[in-house]
């Protein structure tokens, strides 16, 4: 994984899957469509992004398309960090 | 009878109308058909509809009505995970949002001061009932009204200028003075509601740290335009409505009362905890196909304000404010018109109500975008960048405003186009679906 996937994994479990085994969290694991986030842990999620990568993340933009796994989110932020 | 301003409909966007033009030097003549205080829905407001009644010096006589104030609007879901609270904030001389509160107004008293004070200030009240234009020459020409008198006897009054203020009637419209009445988007939603004695307020909930202030609204929502409104008239009683789609009503095969007593039990947990008895203080009534918009309202010698023109969806409480608030905009207008220096008004007024449409298309954007990504919705109340920002927009700071002043409505306004696109809520509203052309 990137840094920018394993930030986003440690957000994750910290925040969201204490105590939970972070081998299960892998590149592709759905988190919104798989229940991991709910709506307002993805709102936590996309604040974090922001402040941490100094990225501007429309609304728009928080749905499960660029959101729902490690390897949509790492791809989202690098090119947010690229435009 | 002929008089310079002639203002059909009485209520808060009537009153306060007259109002602004009084403070303006122009004496105007309202025309209502009711006798007051009458029932009217309609009891929550933003904070800048309270500056707008302040401005008017309204502030002393409304407090002595002793209605409660709220301190904000809890907005629940039904899974309680996408459940926010918007505080009433004002911006105070630094441009610093403070706490602020806004009054909760049982509207058969709310009403009634409004329209004793605009009559104490100078306004003329005739009670009759608009019952067909006087036109011009020119076929968008408005010279007057025909009023019938409780006597059942008729009168012409002419104006130079008639203000169509008579809220879901939509009174030049129907007389085919207006562009066509349109449906809305939410034209297929239908309103019930009453009120009720005594319920749980004021506490906070699980999982959710709120204020527990006793006189806040709460929206309720469970499905998608399945939602519920509370909103503490006095001590004793809670006004609450429930909004579904009407092919849901009409399946319930229930009375009003029938309908709204189950629903205040079974739409959302929190609000059947909080309704200890669903035996109703009033009357249920209904509203339906309360969403509309009207292109062009406006022309030589007319003026429509309000709901008269355009209405969304009653959820977010912004239609008292928006009456009045045109009202505001409208008077100086007027008495420029009046005394000549706006031409024939066509071009002035023209401008004005697209001011008026640009603001409320930002609570359109705000409505479909809470409703069609409830997800995205719920960022842009949250995320510390842009929460001022969706306050400020709750608040009423929504004319002329541009992306530059309030970034967010530019984000608000992708998420309602991407929750437009999305299929997720009711077909077309021509009015936002891109191919309205602008009035001219
Ligand atoms: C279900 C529902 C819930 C709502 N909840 C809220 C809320 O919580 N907060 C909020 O701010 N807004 C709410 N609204 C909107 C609010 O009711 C209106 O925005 C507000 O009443 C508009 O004020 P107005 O003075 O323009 O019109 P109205 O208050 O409707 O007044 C119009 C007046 O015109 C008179 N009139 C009509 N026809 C004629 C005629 N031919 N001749 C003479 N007089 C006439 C009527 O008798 C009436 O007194 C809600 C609306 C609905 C449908």
């Amino acid at each position: 994984m990137d840094t920018i996937e394993q930030t986003v994994k440690s957000f994750i479990l910290d925040s969201f899957l204490p105590g939970a085994d972070p081998n299960q969290l892998e590149a592709d694991t759905p988190l919104i469509t798989g229940g991991i986030l709910d709506s307002l842990a993805t709102v936590q999620l996309a604040v974090f992004l922001e402040q941490h990568f100094k990225v501007e993340i429309a609304a728009h933009e928080t749905g499960t398309e660029n959101l729902d796994s490690l390897a949509l989110i790492g791809a989202f932020v690098r090119s947010k960090l690229a435009a | 009878m002929q008089r310079d301003v002639v203002i059909l409909g009485g209520g808060p966007g009537g009153a306060t109308l007259a109002m602004h033009l009084l403070a303006e030097g122009v004496k105007p003549l309202i025309v209502e058909k009711e006798t007051f205080p009458r029932y009217h829905i309609g009891e929550s407001m933003t904070g800048e509809a309270v500056n707008v009644l302040r401005s008017l010096g309204l502030g002393p006589i409304i407090e002595a009505n002793g209605h409660p104030t709220r301190k904000g609007a809890l907005v629940l879901s039904s899974k309680g995970k996408n459940s926010w609270w918007v505080p009433v904030m004002l911006r105070d001389a630094n441009h610093e949002l403070v706490e602020g509160e806004a009054w909760q107004v049982r509207r058969s008293v709310f009403d009634q001061t409004l329209l004793d004070e605009a009559v104490r200030r100078g306004a003329e009240l005739v009670k009759a009932r608009a019952v067909e234009v006087v036109r011009g020459p020119d076929p968008d020409e408005v010279r007057g009204v025909v009023i019938e008198h409780p006597s059942g006897e008729r009168e012409v009054v002419h104006s130079r200028m008639l203000c169509d203020v008579t809220g879901q009637a939509t009174w030049l419209a129907h007389q085919g003075v207006t562009s066509p009445k349109e449906p809305g988007r939410y034209d297929k939603q239908i309103a019930v509601f009453s009120q009720i004695r005594n319920p749980v307020r004021g506490e906070g909930f699980d999982g959710v740290d709120r204020p527990t202030h006793p006189d806040n609204t709460i929206i309720f929502y469970a499905e998608l335009y399945h939602w519920a409104w509370f909103i503490p008239l006095d001590d004793e009683i809670v006004s609450v409505g429930v909004v579904v789609p009407s092919s849901y009503f009409a399946s319930k095969g229930e009375t009003k009362e029938a309908f709204l007593r189950r629903e205040l039990k079974e739409l959302h947990p929190e609000l059947a905890r909080r309704v200890v008895d669903t035996e109703l203080a009033e009357e249920a009534r209904a509203i339906p196909n309360y969403s509309y918009f009207i292109e062009r309202f406006a022309g030589k010698g007319w003026l429509c304000v309000g709901d008269t023109h355009r209405f969304i969806d009653p959820i977010f409480s912004f239609g008292l404010y928006l009456t009045m608030k045109e009202g505001q905009h409208a008077a100086p207008l007027i008495r420029r018109y009046l005394a000549g220096e706006l031409g024939d008004g066509r071009e002035a007024f023209a401008t004005h109500t697209r001011r008026m449409e640009t603001a409320i298309d930002h609570y359109q954007d705000l409505i479909d975008g809470f409703w069609g990504e409830a997800q995205g919705f719920a960022y842009l109340v949250n995320n510390p960048r842009t929460r001022n920002q969706v306050i400020d927009m709750f608040a009423g700071r929504i004319y002329d405003v541009t992306e530059r002043d309030i970034p967010a409505i530019k984000e608000m306004r992708a998420l309602a186009r991407k929750a437009r696109e999305g299929g997720r809520l009711y077909g077309e509203d021509r009015r936002r679906s891109g191919f309205v052309a602008p009035t001219a």
